[in-house]
Formats: structure tokens, C-alpha cells, sequence
């Protein structure tokens, strides 16, 4: 019976970026004067988050670890549907790099069609009719109505 | 009395079909900004300082105020309906709002929101009416190191959205730290963490970390679910839209505890709601007999910061009004539009323009029973939003997010930002690090840091001045107290466990 | 012959007159963008309203104005924007000192103010410097005695380093030999608030601030930090006549336009303002709102630019901050 069966690797993954962040943090505050004349400098603040970042994300591993060891109940990260959410976001990436170029109304009319028909699977009458309809509706409130500056495409809108 | 009189005087310009009006407009459209997640009440008032500039000062004071506080109103309605914050305060109300809402009870969520929005922003009217310049001078006595014991107060309450693991909400917090001082450092101008980017030296706006996280990351996160239809029960009948009895009686203690937290700390300038929000949620998770429902769907959890972001209204009012001091963003652009108006508000601003203030103030109560009006019954139909298919839902609230940040400042920057907290909010849900730490980290952490620097400047490097005055030591004992008390419990109930194995 | 000598004449008029026209005579054909860096209701988004406003009325521009905010970066990113539509005659941006100041401290800067075409020179700010009415200095002597008794303990609340503020402090406290600690706050709602509430002894704040606290009897205004004394302010002497040798340190504001901005959009621009320099309306603003008139147009703007950098990187880099370029 391996009793490492439940290592949660994710969860060792997570702590261990965490780890990395708070180092690099650390490093970056190590340049800058810890103390100023009369009190903390610019490197202060910074390097004690970074030390908190980096203990506590090793104590989290370390914890876990622990309770594998210990064969405690542990949780369990169930990445189901996980390459779907990387697509959706993956979508909403891509209607951001489109903003400058074809202006919000097109890149949110893309974004749309592309989550209803890739993501939610309905057909393709339903997403233009959600997309138009909320393009639509953006446009005028947001535009027309409480005058915002939105990104702007090469067609006026 | 003199004050019973002013106010008088107060309603009859209130009164005035105009002013009605003004007050009317600035009111419902502050709801739909609030409503709008992204989109605050400072954007609003912004947009509108050039029409405000053509009217009357005390109408285009009454209309703008009213969008301020309207928001406050709207801005838990996508709180609690889809765990997007509408307004940059309602971020701890979906903490229990959305949580009542998977639970099916939604409308008592809105219904509760939006009466004690109703009552601390009447208690804030009250407060500022009647003891506004006394206040004012109180809040003076604020000096850097009572700001840093509030913010220790502040970020004290992080052990009560802890929830399973400990660590992991402090590991939160410290990024939220982190990313707090991203930018040029005010006392040194040297830049930090900022990659040597011009768009970077300012900061990460919290807003784009608040949205980012909870709205985009809540919308990911339900992705993951294939069938894209409605996502949750909405009951039936207008009763179970509406709070009861209950629940009307389990926030009685956080209706005060809001308005008063959320009054005091909106008079203090630079504060905010937000912290006011999270102070009065930790205040009545500390005092609450059942602390392990917040969280779950505690309706107190409901009350409470929404009741401490309506009031603050008022606070932030008081220091405008009586030192011609902004205590807020938004008090600041309306301190321009009294500029504009060839107006300064300053210390003699009531004396020299009574009817402004009582006219204001008068119509702050209009406007809340206004809101009150149009908010409850109101309930159910936003209650019914939540039919909507998540095919629709889900697209436009990303796209209300993509507008709301990219309409703070017009930078695309925003945006990208947005989308990675989304992204990195998604992750957090997974991996079980709670997302309220890193908004209380984020939103204090400036605040902290700079109130810790400015005090040992006073005091040239003196580590007492930071406990020694009286203000500042009371609120760091809360502090304290809060961060030990849940330990306390949590010892007590072990000794119990062990009284009882033994026995 | 003296036909001829006509011709000639007359073709030597018509090429001079040809000569002398502008190369592309420019009016506005869409909506006039004044750009600001900072969020609305910040002093430079009121000026730019209260301009926007003053055109307004005087109705000189054919098409109407908008005011943009383009926030970030202490003015680099509006700056970078403004770069960015080189050759074009639209936007305008309005001008402050940080405008000057940044660059030279920000190596993220890729613009400076020698790179964009100046248009005017509008104002000059004014400021005073004051205490509260309980403190025990009467007189800005009563404050250097002190400071010198207690080298470093005295408080002044400011912005960031590089703010006129400091500036002044940093020339003064090398004209009289003694410091005192600077507390940078963020906003100029915390810096008043510690001056009233004793948590620093002195701030140097705008004077239609000031004029409301005094008539509230809240501060007192020991001196006023340019060379001319404020109207509103009659009996506040300046620091020079007090017997400080410390230089003053103009704080303007204008209109600048994109690098190789069109000549003849310029000299528009340049006769817009003119023209409304000119009118009673402007007067009366001016009046309004405590500013010096500092009106400059063309080299007068140009030799004031170049002045005002080097002085600006002088003070700086005796004050020890590290200039990038």
C-alpha cells in the first residue's frame, strides 16, 4: 500500500511557484536600502513579504507532505474541465490582443461567438444572436449613453 | 433647536421639483453604475463634471451625491447574484452574499442588502447633520500612526476569512502586500517591481485585482461545467424573495456596527470603504455567537459591509463639507466640481452657504428612501437575472468587466492585467487560497506601509510612537484581540475535547 | 518701360505676400482633445475645464473641446501619448513641471519636454508657506530659529520628492544651514489634515487653499514662495524680501503640442490663446484662482523651457537625486 498514493502534486506544484515568487521578490528588495534614515526604507516592506511568501508556502508543502505521511485525509485537486477553462480564457486573451486593432465592439462580438460555440456548444444561430444583442446593448450603453471612451476599430466603432 | 430649523430650511430646497429631480436622476444612476461592475462611482461622477459645471451648485451637489450613494446601493445586487463586485466596497459582500445566493436565497440577500444600505445611509445623513464638525476635528487627530493601527485592525481580520487553511489566507495576504507596493515608492521615487514600464509605475489598481479574481475568476471557474444553462434555483413566491423576520433580527447588530464603522471610517481622508467594509465584517464575525456560518451564507455577512459602504457615504462627506478636505476619490472630484462652481469648500463653507449643506443633507434623506423605494421591490426581478442561461450571463459579465477597467484609465494594460488576475484567480479557487486576503492585502498594503514610514519619520525613528498615543494603542488592542480571540476558541474547545475523552 | 517696372513691382508684392502667409493656414476640423495627466478632478483636469470653459465663452474655436485624462507615470504616459502623434495638430496637452522634472529622473522616460512642440506658457503658481493658528512660529524666522535649535525634528508635510515642495525646503534649508524632515504624503487632503492636526508644523499649500483656512482662523500664512507678492495676499511678504536668498521655483502650467507639430497649427494655437490671454474673462480667472499671469509664447516660452530644465536639474542633483540623462 503506497501511502504517497493521495500526494496532491498540484498542490506541491502551487506552493512550490509560490516559493519562487517569494524569492524572486526577495531578491529584487534585497537591492533597494532596507532601512532609510529615520525609519523602513523601500526594501523593507518588500523583503518581508517575500520572506513571508517564501516560509509559508514551504510550511504548506510541508504540511501536506506531512499529512500524506501521516495518512491523514487530504484534498484532492480534480483538474476536470480544465482544458476548457484554458480555452475559454484563452478566448478572452484573444479578444484583448484584438482590442487595439478592431476596437472593443468586434473583439467582444468575436469573444462571444467563439464561448457559445466552442464552449457552450449551442448552435450558431444562438451565439449571433447573444453576441448582437449584447454588442449591441454594450455599444449603446456604454458608448452612446455614458460616453466612454472604448477602444476604437479602423470601422468607426 | 437651530438644527431642527436648518433642516427644515433643507427640505424646502430639497424640495424643490428641480432639485427633486436632480436627485431623483443621480440616484438611479448610480444604481446602474453600481450595478456595472467595473464602472465605480468616482468614474460617474467624473464623467459628469462637465454637465454638472452648467447647472445650479446645489443640484449638481444633490445629483452627484446621490450617484455616490446610489452606487453604494447597486453595487451588491452582482455581489450576491454572481460573485462579481459591482463596486469596489461590495468585494466582502460577496463573500456571504453569493454564498446565500448558491443557497437558493437570493432575494433575502438583495432584500437584506438593500434595507441596510437603507439604514446606515440614514444613520450616515444623521451622523453628518448633527455631528459633523465635531467629527472633523476628531478624525484631525488621526495622524499617521493611528492610520497604521487601523490598518493592523484591518488586516487582523484576515484570520476571520481564513476559512480551512490558515496559511494559505496569509500567503494570500502577503501577495496582496506585495503587489501593494508595485510603483514608484513615494518617499525614496524609486520604482519597484515595475519592470522599468511607464504604465507600471503607478501601481496595480486594486479594482483590476478585485475584478479580476472574483469576476473572471468565477466565470472560469464555470467553465468547467458543460451544460452552459441556468446555474441556479431561484425559488418561487415573493416571500422567499424577501429577508424574514430572522433575518431582519440577526443583523440588527450589524446595521449599527456598519453604519458607525463605515461613518467613522469614511471621515478619515485616504481610508475608504473597502476597509470599511472588511473592518465592520470582521467586527461582527468576532462578535458573532455562530462565526463558523460567515462565509456559508450569514446573513449578518450581508448586512454588515453593506451597511459600513452606504454610511461611508456620509463620512467621506464630512471632512468636504466642514475642512474642505477630500476624504475620498470621489469627495475629491467633487470637491472640483465646487471649484468649478467658483465655491471653496472650506471650514465656513456651512455658515457661508447654508442651504447648499441642509439642501444636501435633506436630500440624502429623499434619496435613501428613494433608493429603499426602487431597490426592494426590485428584489425579485434582479433575483430572476440569475434564470439566464450562463451561455448569456458569462459572456456579458466579461465583457462588463473588459469595459469597467479598461474605463478607469483607458490603458489596455488594465485589461491584460484583468485577464491574468483571472486567470490567477481561477487557479486560487483550485488550489483552495482564498481570494479576500489578497483584495484586504492589496487595499492595505499601500496604506500600511506608507503609515509606518511617515510615523518613524516623526517620530525620527522612535518604534513607540506607533503604540504610545492613545488612539492608536486602543486599536491596535482591538487588533490583537481579534487576531487572538479565534485562538482562544480553538483552545477552549480543545480543552473541552479533552474533558470529555477523559471522562 | 515703366510698364514693365510696374509688373515687376507688383509680382515682387504678390510673391512677398505669398511669402509671408502661412505655409497651410490651419483651423480645427474635429473635436480639439486637451490632454491631462491626471484623473478628473485633480488641479490639472480643472484647469484644463476652466480653459475649455473660457474658450467657451470667448467662442473663437470653430469646433468643441474635450478633455482627455490620460493618467500614469507622473505625466510619462501622457507624454508618450503625445509623442506618439507626431506631425499631427491634435492633441494638446497641458503642461506642468513634472512634465520638465520627470524625464530627467525617470529613465523609463522616453520623451521630454524638448521633444514636444510648445504652444503657451499660461500660468504660474503661486504658493505660501504656512503653519497652524496654534502654532508658536509667527514668522518664518520664529521657524528657521527652531529648526536650527532642533536640527531635524521640525515636520513638513509634501508630495513626492521631486515636488516643488521639496525643492523649496531642500533651498532653503541650505540658505539658513538647518533641515527638517519632509513627510511625503499622498494626497492634499492627508497633507492639510496633518498641518490641522498637529501632526507636522508646516506644509507649503496653493493660496486659495490657504485663503479659505485663514478666514476660517485655522493657519497662518508665513511667506509666499515667488518672487511677487499674492493681491489676495497683500501683507505676506515673500521669502526674498524677508531676506532668504532662495531662488524661486515657477510652478507653470500651459499648452504643449505633438513633436513637428504643423506650423501653421501652431500659430494658431499660439493666436487662440492669445486672444484669450487678452480677454477680461481670463483676467477675471486668473483673479479667481490666485495665478500669476505668466503668458510666454515662442522663444520667450523656449528660453523659459531651457532655464527652467537646467535650474530644475541643478537643484535636483545637489539634492542627491540621480538624474538619468
Amino acid at each position: 500500500m503506497n501511502r504517497w498514493r493521495n500526494l496532491n502534486k498540484s498542490e506541491l506544484i502551487a506552493a512550490a511557484l509560490l516559493f519562487a515568487l517569494g524569492a524572486a521578490i526577495m531578491s529584487r528588495a534585497w537591492e533597494w536600502p532596507y532601512l532609510a534614515e529615520d525609519g523602513p526604507g523601500p526594501g523593507f516592506f518588500p523583503l518581508w513579504t517575500g520572506i513571508a511568501i517564501t516560509v509559508l508556502s514551504a510550511g504548506v508543502a510541508f504540511f501536506h507532505v506531512y499529512a500524506v505521511f501521516k495518512q491523514q485525509p487530504v484534498e484532492r485537486t480534480s483538474w476536470d474541465g480544465a482544458a476548457r477553462v484554458l480555452s475559454g480564457w484563452a478566448g478572452l486573451a484573444v479578444s484583448i490582443a484584438l482590442l487595439k486593432p478592431a476596437g472593443f465592439v468586434v473583439s467582444f462580438l468575436l469573444l462571444v461567438l467563439f464561448l457559445v460555440i466552442f464552449i457552450f456548444r449551442r448552435r450558431f444561430i444562438t451565439a449571433l444572436a447573444v453576441g448582437l444583442g449584447s454588442c449591441a446593448g454594450f455599444w449603446l450603453l456604454f458608448a452612446k449613453v455614458l460616453n466612454l471612451q472604448l477602444p476604437v476599430g479602423p470601422w468607426g466603432f | 433647536m437651530e438644527i431642527l430649523a436648518n433642516l427644515a430650511h433643507g427640505f424646502a430646497v430639497a424640495l424643490e421639483p428641480m432639485n427633486l429631480l436632480w436627485c431623483f436622476l443621480g440616484v438611479f444612476f448610480g444604481t446602474i453604475v453600481g450595478i456595472l461592475p467595473g464602472l465605480g462611482p468616482s468614474a460617474t461622477v467624473a464623467l459628469l463634471l462637465p454637465l454638472a459645471t452648467q447647472m445650479s451648485p446645489t443640484g449638481g451637489i444633490i445629483m452627484m451625491a446621490g450617484i455616490y450613494y446610489g452606487a453604494k446601493y447597486g453595487g451588491s445586487t452582482t455581489s450576491i447574484l454572481l460573485n462579481v463586485p459591482g463596486e469596489s466596497s461590495s468585494v466582502v459582500t460577496c463573500i456571504d452574499g453569493f454564498e446565500m445566493a448558491r443557497r437558493g436565497r437570493a432575494g433575502p440577500a438583495l432584500g437584506i442588502a438593500a434595507i441596510a444600505s437603507f439604514v446606515a445611509g440614514t444613520v450616515g445623513v444623521v451622523l453628518l447633520m448633527l455631528i459633523a464638525p465635531p467629527v472633523a476635528d476628531f478624525a484631525l487627530r488621526f495622524g499617521p500612526p493611528e492610520y497604521f493601527a487601523l490598518m493592523a485592525l484591518g488586516l487582523s481580520m484576515v484570520v476571520l476569512l481564513a476559512g480551512k487553511s490558515m496559511l494559505k489566507a496569509l500567503i494570500s495576504m502577503f501577495v496582496g502586500l506585495w503587489l501593494a507596493t508595485i510603483g514608484i515608492d513615494m518617499f525614496t521615487d524609486i520604482p519597484r517591481y515595475t519592470l522599468d514600464r511607464i504604465e507600471l509605475m503607478d501601481g496595480v489598481s486594486f479594482v483590476v485585482v478585485a475584478i479580476g479574481t472574483f469576476a473572471i475568476g468565477e466565470v472560469l471557474a464555470n467553465l468547467t461545467s458543460e451544460s452552459g444553462g441556468q446555474k441556479f434555483e431561484v425559488p418561487k413566491g415573493l416571500r422567499n424573495l424577501m429577508p424574514n423576520w430572522q433575518d431582519l433580527k440577526d443583523s440588527r447588530f450589524a446595521f449599527l456596527n456598519g453604519s458607525l464603522v463605515g461613518f467613522f471610517v469614511g471621515v478619515l481622508p485616504g481610508a475608504g470603504s473597502t476597509i470599511a467594509s472588511f473592518v465592520s465584517y470582521g467586527i461582527e464575525k468576532a462578535v458573532s455567537k455562530h462565526p463558523e456560518k460567515f462565509g456559508k451564507g450569514a446573513v449578518e455577512g450581508v448586512a454588515a459591509p453593506e451597511a459600513a459602504n452606504n454610511s461611508e457615504t456620509g463620512g467621506a462627506l464630512v471632512p468636504l463639507l466642514t475642512l474642505g478636505i477630500p476624504g475620498s476619490g470621489t469627495t475629491a472630484i467633487l470637491l472640483a466640481a465646487f471649484i468649478l462652481w467658483g465655491l471653496r469648500p472650506g471650514p465656513l463653507l456651512i455658515q457661508d452657504h447654508p442651504e447648499l449643506f441642509w439642501g444636501l443633507v435633506a436630500s440624502m434623506y429623499i434619496g435613501n428612501v428613494m433608493l429603499l423605494i426602487f431597490n426592494l421591490p426590485l428584489v425579485p426581478v434582479f433575483a430572476q437575472i440569475l434564470r439566464l442561461p450562463a451561455y448569456v450571463l458569462y459572456p456579458i459579465i466579461l465583457g462588463v468587466s473588459m469595459v469597467g477597467v479598461y474605463s478607469i484609465d483607458q490603458r489596455l494594460l488594465d485589461t491584460w492585467l484583468v485577464a491574468f488576475f483571472g486567470l490567477l484567480g481561477y487557479l486560487m479557487r483550485k488550489m483552495e487560497y482564498p481570494a479576500a486576503p489578497l483584495i484586504l492585502g492589496i487595499v492595505l498594503g499601500d496604506l500600511m506601509e506608507n503609515a509606518v514610514r511617515q510615523s518613524l519619520m516623526m517620530s525620527r525613528g522612535e518604534i513607540s510612537i506607533l503604540y504610545s498615543r492613545p488612539l492608536a494603542l486602543t486599536m491596535l488592542i482591538l487588533a490583537a484581540a481579534v487576531l487572538v480571540g479565534p485562538m482562544f476558541r480553538r483552545i477552549a474547545g480543545w480543552r473541552v475535547k479533552v474533558i470529555e475523552q477523559e471522562a | 518701360m515703366k510698364h514693365r517696372l510696374k509688373m515687376l513691382a507688383g509680382s515682387a508684392l504678390v510673391a512677398a505676400a505669398l511669402g509671408a502667409a502661412p505655409v497651410h493656414a490651419y483651423t480645427p476640423d474635429r473635436t480639439i482633445e486637451f490632454m491631462v495627466h491626471s484623473g478628473p478632478g485633480a488641479g490639472n483636469d480643472v484647469f484644463a475645464r476652466s480653459v475649455q470653459g473660457v474658450l467657451g465663452k470667448l467662442k473663437i474655436l470653430p469646433q468643441t473641446v474635450q478633455v482627455v485624462n490620460k493618467t500614469g507615470g507622473g505625466g510619462l504616459v501622457a507624454m508618450s501619448y503625445l509623442a506618439e502623434k507626431k506631425g499631427e495638430a491634435n492633441p494638446l496637452a497641458v503642461f506642468t513641471s513634472v512634465w520638465f522634472v520627470n524625464p530627467q529622473v525617470r529613465k523609463e522616460a522616453k520623451v521630454t519636454m524638448s521633444d514636444l512642440t510648445p504652444i503657451a506658457r499660461l500660468v504660474l503658481e503661486p504658493a505660501v508657506l504656512t503653519v497652524s493658528a496654534d502654532s508658536p512660529y509667527k514668522t518664518v524666522k520664529d521657524f528657521i530659529e527652531a529648526a536650527k535649535k532642533n536640527p531635524g525634528t521640525l515636520k513638513q508635510s509634501g508630495g513626492s520628492l521631486t515636488s516643488r515642495d521639496n525643492n523649496t525646503r531642500f533651498l532653503l534649508m541650505k540658505a539658513t544651514g538647518t533641515n527638517w524632515q519632509f513627510i511625503s504624503m499622498k494626497s492634499g487632503g492627508e497633507r492639510v489634515a496633518a498641518l490641522l492636526g498637529g501632526h507636522v508644523d508646516m506644509y507649503m499649500m496653493e493660496p486659495a487653499e490657504a485663503l479659505e483656512q485663514i478666514r476660517a482662523g485655522k493657519i497662518r500664512v508665513l511667506a509666499t514662495l515667488m518672487n511677487k507678492r499674492i493681491p489676495a495676499l497683500p501683507d505676506v511678504a515673500t521669502l526674498q524680501e524677508q531676506g532668504y536668498k532662495v531662488p524661486e521655483i515657477p510652478q507653470a502650467r500651459g499648452f504643449v503640442g505633438p513633436p513637428a507639430m504643423p506650423k501653421g497649427a501652431r500659430a494658431y494655437w499660439e493666436g487662440v490663446f492669445t486672444k484669450m490671454h487678452d480677454s477680461p474673462l481670463w483676467k477675471d480667472f486668473l483673479k479667481e484662482n490666485y495665478y500669476e499671469d505668466g503668458f510666454l509664447i515662442g522663444p520667450g516660452f523656449e528660453k523659459f523651457s531651457n532655464e527652467y530644465t537646467q535650474q530644475m536639474r541643478g537643484i535636483l542633483k545637489e539634492a542627491g537625486i540621480k538624474l538619468v540623462r
